[in-house]
C-alpha cells in the first residue's frame, strides 16, 4: 500500500517544482530543485529532522523573494520551523508546538500574519507557489511529529487555534470582496486557506488529521494551478485591473476556462479535492467550535463571491483587441492537466489519500 | 436485480457529466470541437440518463418500496462516513424522470437554436454538467451528495446567467444569483453538519426520527434547510435574482427558471420534509413566506411588458404556491404540482421568443372580464399598480440588505492599505 508521506512527499514536490513552467535563470531552477527536494525529504524523515527539513526547505525558499517584506517573513517561518527542529531535539515539546503553529500561520498567510505572503502574492508569484508545496510538508511535521510529542498542550490548545483560524479566514474573505488587482485577489485567496489550514491544524490537535492533510493538499494544489495560470496572463497582457472588464476570454479561452476550474476548486467545486477537504474539515471545526465552522462557511462564500467577480472581471467582456500572444502553451497545458488530474482524482476518490492518512495516523 | 438497479442510477448521473468531460476534453485538447460532434456527444450522454431514469421509474413501479442503493464509501473513517448511497422513493424517480426528459429535450431544442451562436460548445458542456448535477440532486441518499449536486446546479446556472460574456449585465446578474446561492449555502451546510452531529449520519433515511430531537434543536436545522431552499427557488426575499437570470439563453432560462433549478429548493423540502414536519414554527413560516410569493409573483407579472419578465414572475407565484403546499405537509399534491408546472413552463419559455410571432398568428389573448377584477378603488388599485410595476422595490431592499458587508469589506481592505503604508511596504523592491 502507497503510504502517506510517499503520497506528500510527491504532491509537495511537484507544486514546488511548478513555477518552472515559465522558463527562468538556472541558478533559480538549481535552488528549486533543492527546494522540492527537502521538501519532499522532510515527508518521509523522522521527527527533528523533518522539521529541520522543513526549515531548509523554506530557507530556500528567500533567495526566490523580491521583497523585503516577503525575505524577512520567510526568514522568520525557517526560523520558526528550525525552532521546532531544535526544541524538538532537546524534548521541549511545547515550544515546539508553538514555534511550528506560528511557521504555519505564517507560510499559510494567515491574518494578521498576512503581511509576508501578501508580499509574495504580489511580487514573487513563483515563491508564493512553491511554499504551498512546502507547506504539506510541514503541516505533515507538524501532525506526525509536533503534536503527539505535546498532546496535551496540543488538546487544550485545539479551540483557541481554531477560532484564531476560522476568524483569520473570515477576515479575508470579506476583505476578498473589494480587491481591485488579480494578484490582490490571490493574496486574499492565499489568507483564506491559510486562515482554514491553521483552523484544521489546531483541530488536528483533538485528532482531526484527516481535514488537515486534505487542506493542506487542496490549498497546494489549487492554489498553486491558481498562481500558474495568473503568471501565464500576466506573461501575456500585463496586471490584470479587476476594475474593468477585461475582455480576455476570445484571446485566451484555454487560459480563461483552466482559471475558471482553479479557482472553482479553491473553493470546494464538487469533485475536485477542496470538496473532500471542507467537508472534513467543517466536521472537524463544528465538533471544537460551531461558531467557527460557521465563519469557515461566510470565508469560503465571500470568496467564492470575489472570485466569480473577479474572473468575469479579468476574462468576460467586450472582446479586447491588441493581444497577439498565443493561448495556454503545450507545457503550460501539460502542467494544467496534471493538477487537475490529482485535484479531480483525489476529489471522486478521497480515500486514495485518507487511507493511507488513516494508516499513517494509527 | 440490485446490481442491474445501480448500473441504472450510476448510468442516470454519470451519462450527462461525462458528455461534458469528453466535450470540454476534445476542444481542449485538439482546440476544435464540431457542432455536430459536441451534439451527438450531449445528446448521447443525456439519452444515456433519460434511459437509466426510464428504467429505475419501471423498476421501481414494479415494486414501490422506497429503499437504498449504496455503492461504496466516497468518506470513511471511524467516527464520520459519507456514503456514496442513493435513495429512491416515489419523489426521487418522479424528479429524476422529470430531469431527464426535460433536459434532453432542451438539448435537442438548442441544437438548433444556438446554431452557429458564439459560445455553442460552453452552452452544451454546461448543459451536461447542469444534467449531471440535477440528477445527483435528484436521487442522493445523503445529504453530502445532494449538496455536491446542489453546488454543481449553483456554478452551473451562474454561468448559464452570463451566458452572453461580452455584455455586462448579463455577468452583474449570474454575479448576483452566484452571491445569493452561496450565501444561503451556509446555512445548507451547517444544516449538514448539524444533521451529522445529531443523528450521526446524513443519510435522508435517518431523517424520519427527526421528532426525536429536542423541538429547539429540530426548529433549527428545519431553519438551516428552509434558508437554501428559499434562495434556490428564489422566494421572497430572495426573488431578485431570478427576473436577472433572464439575461442567459432562452433553452437555458426554460430548463433552470422554469422548470429545473427553480424546483431544486423545493425539491429539497420534499426530501428533508420529516424535518420540517416535526418544527412547527419553521413550517408556518415556509407557509407564510410561499404564499407571499405567490402574492408578489402573481402581481408583479401583470406589470412586465416583456414576455421572459412576466413569465419569470408567473413562475415565482407557482413556486410560492408549491412552497406553502410543502410547508403545510401537502407533499404529494406538492410533487404533482411541481411535475405540472415545471413541463407548462418548459414549452412557455421555449414559446417565449415566438411571442410576437404568436400574437401576429393566433391573435392576441382575451383579456380576463370585468368580474375578475379586483373590487379596489382606483387610487389602491394604482398605488399596486406602481409597486407592482416596481418590483416592490425588492432590489433595492436587497442592496440595502447587504450594504454593511462591502461597507466592512471596503474598511479591512484600507485597514490593510494603512498598515502597508505604516510599515512603510508599498511599492518596496529588495
Amino acid at each position: 500500500m502507497v503510504t502517506l508521506p510517499f503520497v506528500l512527499a510527491v504532491v509537495a514536490a511537484l507544486v514546488v517544482w511548478l513555477p518552472s513552467v515559465e522558463p527562468g535563470p538556472a541558478a533559480d531552477r538549481v535552488r528549486r530543485i533543492a527546494c522540492a527536494v527537502a521538501a519532499a525529504a522532510a515527508c518521509v524523515a523522522p521527527g527533528p529532522w523533518a522539521a529541520g527539513l522543513v526549515a531548509l526547505a523554506t530557507a530556500l525558499h528567500a533567495p526566490g523573494s523580491s521583497t523585503r517584506t516577503g525575505t524577512a517573513s520567510l526568514a522568520i517561518a525557517a526560523s520558526c520551523h528550525a525552532a521546532t527542529a531544535v526544541a524538538g531535539a532537546l524534548g521541549a515539546a511545547e515550544v515546539a508546538l508553538v514555534a511550528s503553529l506560528l511557521g504555519l500561520a505564517l507560510r499559510g498567510g494567515a491574518v494578521p500574519f498576512h503581511l509576508g505572503t501578501a508580499a509574495l502574492c504580489a511580487r514573487s508569484p513563483g515563491v508564493a507557489i512553491e511554499l504551498g508545496g512546502t507547506s504539506i510538508a510541514a503541516v505533515l511535521v507538524h501532525l506526525a511529529w509536533v503534536v503527539p510529542a505535546a498532546p496535551a498542550l496540543a488538546h487544550d490548545a485545539a479551540p483557541a487555534i481554531v477560532v484564531v483560524g476560522a476568524t483569520a479566514a473570515a477576515l479575508s474573505g470579506v476583505a476578498s470582496l473589494s480587491r481591485s488587482t488579480l494578484r490582490g485577489l490571490w493574496s486574499s485567496s492565499v489568507s483564506v486557506h491559510g486562515g482554514m489550514l491553521l483552523g484544521a491544524v489546531g483541530a488536528a490537535g483533538r485528532g482531526h488529521f484527516a481535514g488537515a492533510v486534505f487542506v493542506s493538499v487542496a490549498f497546494a494544489l489549487a492554489l498553486g494551478g491558481f498562481g500558474l495560470l495568473l503568471a501565464a496572463i500576466e506573461a501575456r497582457t500585463g496586471p490584470v485591473d479587476l476594475r474593468f472588464p477585461g475582455g480576455r476570454s476570445v484571446r485566451f479561452p484555454r487560459i480563461t476556462w483552466a482559471f475558471a476550474f482553479f479557482a472553482a476548486a479553491g473553493i470546494a467545486l464538487p469533485g475536485t479535492v477542496g470538496f473532500a477537504a471542507d467537508d472534513l474539515l467543517l466536521h472537524a471545526l463544528w465538533e471544537e467550535s460551531p461558531v467557527s465552522c460557521g465563519l469557515v462557511l461566510v470565508a469560503s462564500a465571500t470568496l467564492a463571491v470575489a472570485l466569480l467577480r473577479g474572473w468575469s472581471a479579468a476574462f468576460l467582456g467586450a472582446p479586447a483587441r491588441g493581444w497577439t500572444a498565443p493561448d495556454l502553451s503545450r507545457r503550460e497545458g501539460a502542467w494544467v492537466a496534471v493538477l487537475a488530474g490529482v485535484l479531480v482524482a483525489f476529489g471522486i476518490w478521497p480515500m486514495g489519500l485518507l487511507a493511507p492518512t488513516l494508516a499513517f495516523f494509527e | 436485480m440490485a446490481d442491474a438497479g445501480t448500473a441504472l442510477v450510476l448510468a442516470t448521473v454519470v451519462g450527462p457529466l461525462a458528455a461534458a468531460l469528453f466535450c470540454a476534453a476534445w476542444e481542449l485538447g485538439t482546440a476544435g470541437a464540431s457542432e455536430r460532434l459536441v451534439v451527438r456527444a450531449t445528446t448521447g450522454g443525456l439519452l444515456v440518463s433519460f434511459l437509466g431514469a426510464f428504467g429505475t421509474l419501471v423498476r421501481y413501479v414494479a415494486a414501490p418500496v422506497p429503499h437504498e442503493l449504496e455503492l461504496a464509501p466516497w468518506i470513511r473513517m471511524a467516527t464520520y462516513e459519507v456514503p456514496i448511497v442513493f435513495h429512491l422513493d416515489a419523489f426521487s424517480v418522479v424528479f429524476s424522470m422529470l430531469a431527464a426528459a426535460l433536459t434532453l429535450l432542451t438539448t435537442v431544442f438548442s441544437a438548433t437554436y444556438l446554431h452557429r451562436e458564439p459560445g455553442f460548445l460552453r452552452f452544451f458542456v454546461l448543459l451536461g454538467l447542469f444534467g449531471g448535477g440535477v440528477q445527483l440532486v435528484a436521487l442522493a441518499g445523503a445529504l453530502d451528495l445532494f449538496f455536491a449536486g446542489w453546488e454543481l446546479l449553483g456554478v452551473s446556472s451562474a454561468l448559464f446567467i452570463g451566458f452572453y460574456k461580452d455584455r455586462a449585465e448579463p455577468v452583474r446578474s449570474s454575479i448576483r444569483a452566484f452571491a445569493t446561492y452561496r450565501a444561503c449555502d451556509i446555512a445548507f451546510f451547517l444544516g449538514i453538519v448539524a444533521t451529522h452531529e445529531s443523528f450521526g449520519s446524513t443519510r435522508l433515511s435517518v431523517l424520519t426520527a427527526a421528532d426525536t430531537l429536542p423541538l429547539g434543536e429540530r426548529t433549527l436545522l428545519a431553519a438551516l434547510f428552509l434558508l437554501p431552499a428559499l434562495a434556490k427557488s428564489a422566494q421572497l426575499p430572495f426573488s431578485s435574482w431570478l427576473p436577472r437570470a433572464m439575461e442567459g439563453p432562452t433553452p437555458s432560462s426554460a430548463l433552470f427558471y422554469g422548470s429545473l433549478s427553480v424546483h431544486a429548493g423545493l425539491y429539497l423540502l420534499l426530501r428533508i420534509h420529516p424535518v420540517l414536519d416535526a418544527a412547527p414554527l419553521v413550517e408556518f413560516t415556509g407557509v407564510a413566506l410561499g404564499l407571499a410569493t405567490a402574492g408578489y409573483g402573481s402581481l408583479v407579472a401583470r406589470a412586465q411588458t416583456d414576455a421572459k419578465s412576466a413569465l419569470a414572475f408567473a413562475t415565482l407565484a407557482q413556486t410560492g404556491l408549491i412552497l406553502a403546499e410543502i410547508a403545510a405537509g401537502f407533499t404529494t399534491l406538492a410533487l404533482i404540482h411541481l411535475v405540472g408546472h415545471a413541463l407548462l413552463r418548459v414549452g412557455q419559455y421555449l414559446r417565449a421568443p415566438s411571442t410576437v410571432h404568436d400574437a401576429h398568428h393566433r391573435g392576441h389573448a382575451e383579456t380576463a372580464p370585468a368580474w375578475w377584477e379586483l373590487p379596489l378603488p382606483p387610487a389602491v388599485r394604482a398605488r399596486v399598480f406602481t409597486w407592482s410595476l416596481h418590483r416592490f422595490r425588492l432590489d433595492e431592499w436587497t442592496e440595502r440588505a447587504v450594504a454593511p458587508l462591502w461597507w466592512v469589506s471596503r474598511v479591512l481592505n484600507q485597514a490593510d492599505g494603512r498598515l502597508r503604508r505604516w510599515l512603510a511596504l508599498e511599492g518596496e523592491q529588495w
